[in-house]
């Protein structure tokens, strides 16, 4: 059960800080195709910086400060490569779907240029002395103690930047959707001719969402990269990108039916690929292994279960109105 | 040295046509009369294609600083010297004709035929994902879903091409069975996004990227080199070892090459760029110039407004799809029954680039069927200028790929340019009201105003009919 | 204005003067690379490390070229980038990869002066039919022209197989990378079995192997695999060949998550993560730069048109004694298990074909599917 969680998690959190990201670009009213190359970027940069930091032989001790300077770095790059997407839709009022386009594009090409500079290899990783994971004992967990099941989702082998994504998801989300400030984002990408008309400056609030779908973006990146890639950025990310887009959709463009939906993928993703060692009930018994079902069928689950549900729950889908429009002053 | 002279001459021919130009505009002008030229440039498909080239131009020229920001770092054993920048800033525009290098070591240009042929054999299927994506587009589908239907249409082609024995009936005929099994079956594939796009509301982006990985998944069962019930069609052979399934040119199948080999020999063309054109052709037709590609079209500007012209947009939009999903697997089968390529099988892991190319492909076109066949193949043709830069000089193969990104991304400016070729935007502004006459009006001219008139009207329409609208 | 056009005459000028002169354009030495990138922390980059290591050593100009499309690189594609290659002034070609055969038949055959080396592969033939009696005939010429120059991965394979038995593990893991189609890691998964199954039988142990070419096929890690790993790990698992290019990230991230090893493959992988023990590797650099030297030394001759086998006889497999760290199997004992690969006493088939589903008297392997 602990592993079947534990994996859940590592395709769960970026699948659901990059949705996230997402949603607040189109609650602006900017659609932000470039998540798989925000993703992308935002991963190198974080690696990237943790490598420099740590040849340049600071922090070798100090892994779980090093790991908070890549989070951050990451976000940053991300927030700074979705500038041009920000740019392109908000000041020069261009297509967002081509100007999405071309960041997915620009970002495995440029990463990959630069890898192959700075490294003279395919990837760039962290240095492998460093372990960003927390153990038992880090918790002060004596090694022979039995652990129950919350210490053993929460207390020993864990990424504490899975955490710092959790808790940003909640903070953003409540910030999205109780204060003042989140009512204005999200008026922009109803109705930015009546936001306008209240005194609200959209085009800066559009800009706003943008980028911090560009920082979380990117943060989701660094994760995918630190948790699923073993610390190697290579210019992908395995189609995440696009995927945290349909989790986006599949999730309503609302923060907690998104967490539920990047919860039913990312089990459904577990499943597929580790079926042969889940424990449901904790008896030894790996009854999922043992009905003969091909991996194939397992494998198209994931995809198969979203596209049911969707079958059922998308009448009451709403995207953000004004999604994919410039906004003019001139038009009311 | 003869690209040398032939950048003079270019140069001085539009310098001198620049000069006549402005000379006749400001004398017909004072006299109030219009030349031809200015006549020309009034038409509104001139300032699309210059503010194209303006949008082509940058990408590269940013990508040339690209070039020159490099110089002197170390890749792969040895730095970039200032030769290594000049042949390659030569490469970039004029990579496809490059011929090799002459007694002095200089780049020398000409008719190559292996590069030239080789780029319109890349551009075929390009052509294709590209309408695919273009076609969705026009009904207000983003058509993501092209790396999915493209995969169906390959596995349709190769085991329709593999399977008829070839003894019995002639390649000539199986050839044709094949592709238009792919492009059926590739049609079946995609009309599952717009049954759930028309009838359950479900947004096409989602279904697309699902059915895109189920797809993967589906061929590489089908193919499994133990599971599959195709796997008979792999190639047990020394040097493919199960990895790939047969080229179709095992049975015989092969794309006949209508002598386009001769006109580009040495490369892989043959006459699929032809069938591609045509359908290009035929797409433009039908979108341009008959009724069903007008209701096609009102159903992407505006739904609603279709549906109270008594169009049926479930219709409409499911038949879209089907369409656009036919085309990217007609790309797949163009590509695989050329009887040189074959299909690596296990790709659940990974979707094919071609697909995702489209979507650029057609946006650079402004999902014109005719623009499509030149952004393909300009493409293709970076494509080729990158492999000439990595083979000639010391740069490395991602330079290309970075100047067709930011192509796309300045082609994102097309409108601005536009609008400032046509004098509704003023470089330098005098007055502010000239902003807000600058309205976007770039892929729904008419389905953004009518809109907002509408507004009332479908609000009314949105209470009785299903939910949102997208 | 006129400045402008003045300074942009100078600048033409100038190109044209700088374009005129001499410059290096010719490379002697070409390597074409296989499916994945030049640095792949494994195939393509060993090999390309010989190349390298030897122009440099020998002041000899060299060059990589990449076959066009990447993994959907046809037989045309690779051709392509072999004439390149030749076109730039190649006098020996090294390709990588036993998927470059018909290309390189193809040019080989047009091209007899240059000499090719064809790494992980056999020499080649160049099939022709000729009209006799009416009849068609088929003929084949053999190229001496290309020196095949092949691995014996299960030897290493073999090693390391031993080797972690031996240490007193009796839960291992095998996964591959290419799906189960790539000749190299299959034989080096046979050798895998081949030696924990004697290793076993010595010490009358029942091994448990679970052998997998899932989530394998691009070679390239992933959060698919990585969860599959740590699903081998949880269940028991002790030590996990990851056999395949930058696979090894995920089995690095599984192992150190559950206190596993990891036993890496081609090159010594004990650098990049500690939970590597040994590592299966191959001397693609070595055996490179040892064809490239009988080139230069004029002695082509002698490996051209012919297979070379390059195993433990030759030094060019082994387990990395410098970074030993196993403990209950020594650095003395694995030379003494070496000397007798070496000598031949020892036999390992290297028909890999069909090993996931064999029946082995001392090792259970769970072909996960």
């Amino acid at each position: 059960m602990a592993f079947f969680i534990q994996q859940t998690l590592v395709f769960m959190i970026p699948l659901m800080i990059v949705a996230l990201a997402g949603t607040f670009s189109e609650r602006s009213g900017v659609i932000n195709l470039a998540l798989e190359g925000i993703m992308i970027f935002g991963a190198f940069i974080g690696v990237l910086f943790i490598k420099i930091i740590s040849d340049a032989g600071l922090g070798q001790d100090h892994a779980q400060l090093l790991l908070i300077i890549g989070i951050l770095a990451a976000m940053i790059g991300g927030g700074i490569f979705s500038l041009l997407l920000a740019v392109s839709a908000i000041n020069l009022k261009a297509d967002q779907t081509i100007g999405g386009t071309a960041l997915n594009l620009l970002a495995p090409a440029l990463v990959m240029f630069l890898i192959i500079i700075i490294t003279g290899s395919n990837t760039i990783n962290t240095p492998a002395s460093l372990d960003f994971m927390l153990y038992r004992g880090d918790f002060g967990i004596a090694e022979g103690k039995e652990l129950n099941l919350f210490e053993q989702i929460f207390m020993n082998k864990v990424y504490l930047s899975n955490w710092y994504a959790l808790g940003l998801y909640v903070i953003l989300s409540v910030i999205l959707y109780f204060t003042k400030f989140g009512l204005r984002l999200r008026s922009c990408g109803e109705h930015p001719q009546a936001a306008d008309s209240v005194g609200i400056n959209v085009n800066k609030m559009r800009y706003i969402g943008v980028t911090i779908s560009g920082t979380l973006a990117g943060l989701g990146g660094f994760l995918f990269a630190l948790t699923a890639a073993g610390g190697a950025s290579t210019g992908d990310v395995a189609g995440m990108g696009f995927l945290a887009l349909a989790v986006m959709i599949f999730g309503n463009w609302n923060p907690l039916t998104i967490a539920g939906a990047a919860f039913v993928f990312g089990a459904c993703k577990c499943i597929a690929s580790g079926y042969q060692y889940i424990d449901i009930n904790g008896d030894g018994i790996y009854a999922l292994a043992n009905l003969g079902i091909s991996k194939y069928v397992y494998m198209i689950l994931p995809y198969a279960i979203t596209l049911i549900i969707l079958a059922f729950t998308s009448k009451n889908s709403h995207a953000p109105k004004a999604e994919g429009q410039p906004f003019d002053h001139g038009q009311r | 040295m003869t690209f040398i002279f032939l950048f003079l001459i270019l140069a001085v021919i539009i310098g001198g046509f620049s000069v006549y130009a402005i000379l006749t505009t400001k004398k017909a002008k004072a006299n109030g009369y219009e030349t031809w030229l200015m006549k020309f440039y009034a038409k509104d498909s001139v300032k699309t294609i210059i503010s194209s080239v303006t949008a082509i131009l940058l990408g590269l020229l940013v990508g040339c600083l690209f070039l020159i920001m490099f110089v002197g770092s170390e890749m792969s054993g040895r730095s970039i010297s200032g030769f290594d920048l000049i042949d390659a800033l030569q490469l970039i525009f004029f990579g496809g004709f490059n011929t090799g290098r002459n007694e002095f070591g200089s780049l020398i240009y000409g008719w190559n035929g292996v590069s030239l042929g080789n780029m319109l054999f890349r551009a075929t299927p390009l052509i294709l994902t590209g309408l695919s994506v273009g076609v969705a587009y026009k009904t207000g589908l983003f058509n993501i879903g092209a790396p999915g239907q493209y995969l169906m249409g390959t596995a349709a082609a190769l085991i329709v091409s593999l399977t008829i024995p070839s003894d019995v009936i002639p390649p000539f005929i199986i050839w044709i069975i094949a592709f238009l099994s792919a492009i059926i079956a590739g049609a079946l594939w995609a009309s599952i996004v717009g049954l759930f796009k028309a009838f359950l509301n479900v947004n096409e982006v989602i279904t697309c990227i699902m059915t895109n990985w189920i797809a993967a998944i589906l061929v590489t069962s089908l193919f499994d080199k133990t599971t599959g019930p195709f796997n008979f069609l792999l190639d047990p052979s020394g040097d493919k070892n199960y990895k790939f399934v047969y080229k179709t040119a095992h049975n015989g199948v092969e794309t006949i090459k209508l002598g386009l080999d001769k006109l580009f020999p040495g490369s892989q063309i043959n006459a699929g760029i032809i069938v591609a054109i045509l359908i290009a052709i035929l797409m433009f037709i039908i979108i341009n110039k008959t009724t069903f590609g007008y209701s096609l079209k009102s159903c992407g500007s505006n739904k609603h407004a279709a549906q109270y012209a008594g169009i049926n947009s479930k219709l409409y939009i499911t038949l879209s799809m089907a369409i656009a999903g036919g085309l990217a697997a007609a790309g797949a089968a163009l590509y695989y029954l050329s009887g040189n390529t074959e299909f690596t099988w296990s790709t659940y892991q990974s979707l094919p680039a071609i697909g995702f190319n489209g979507i650029p492909v057609a946006l650079l076109a402004s999902c014109n069927p005719i623009g499509i066949i030149f952004s393909a193949s300009f493409m293709a043709y970076l494509d080729i200028s990158g492999l000439q830069i990595r083979n000639m000089t010391m740069y490395n193969e991602y330079i290309s790929s970075i100047v067709s990104a930011l192509i796309v991304y300045f082609s994102a400016f097309a409108l601005i340019f536009k609008q400032i070729l046509s004098g509704k935007i003023k470089l330098f502004r005098k007055k502010k009201e000239d902003i807000s006459n600058a309205v976007d009006t770039r892929f729904k001219e008419e389905d953004y105003n009518v809109d907002k008139k509408e507004e009332t009207d479908s609000k009314e329409v949105e209470t009785t009919e299903e939910g949102g609208t997208e | 204005m006129k400045r402008l056009i003045a300074l942009l005459l100078a600048v033409i000028c100038a190109v044209v003067l700088v374009a005129c002169g001499q410059r290096q354009s010719t490379f002697e030495i070409a390597f074409v690379t296989d499916i994945g990138q030049l640095m792949d922390k494994s195939f393509n980059q060993g090999t390309w490390e010989g190349v390298e290591k030897y122009a440099k050593d020998n002041k000899k100009s060299y060059k990589y070229y990449q076959p066009a499309n990447g993994s959907d690189a046809t037989d045309d594609d690779r051709y392509d980038a072999m004439k390149a290659a030749i076109d730039n002034g190649a006098k020996v070609v090294v390709c990588a990869g036993f998927m470059q055969q018909t290309a390189l038949t193809k040019i080989a055959h047009e091209n007899k002066d240059v000499s090719f080396i064809f790494i992980d592969g056999y020499p080649l033939n160049w099939k022709y039919t000729v009209q006799e009696d009416g009849k068609d005939v088929e003929k084949s010429e053999l190229l001496t022209n290309v020196a095949g120059i092949a691995f014996m991965e299960e030897q290493s394979g073999y090693l390391a197989g031993y080797a972690c038995v031996k240490e007193g593990y009796t839960k291992l893991g095998f996964s591959g990378g290419g799906g189960g189609t790539n000749p190299a890691c299959q034989r080096f998964g046979y050798g895998f079995i081949q030696g924990a199954n004697d290793a076993a039988k010595e010490d009358s142990k029942q091994i448990a192997m679970k052998y997998s070419w899932k989530y394998g096929e691009s070679f390239s890690a992933g959060a698919d695999l990585q969860t599959m790993l740590e699903g081998w790990y949880s269940t028991g698992t002790e030590v996990v060949f990851s056999c395949g290019g930058s696979m090894c990230n995920s089995a690095f991230a599984a192992a150190k998550a559950n206190n596993g090893k990891v036993v890496g493959v081609d090159v010594d992988q004990s650098g990049e993560s500690d939970t590597v023990i040994t590592s299966a590797t191959k001397g693609l650099q070595s055996g490179t730069m040892w064809a490239l030297a009988k080139f230069y030394a004029g002695k082509f001759s002698e490996i051209g048109g012919k297979g070379t086998s390059l195993g433990a006889a030759d030094d060019a497999v082994c387990l990395p004694e410098a970074t030993w760290s196993l403990k209950n199997f020594t650095v003395d004992q694995y030379k003494a298990l070496f000397a007798k690969v070496k000598a031949g006493t020892i036999t390992i088939d290297n028909n890999p074909e069909g090993a996931e589903t064999k029946t082995y008297s001392n090792v259970t392997v769970d072909f996960v599917r």
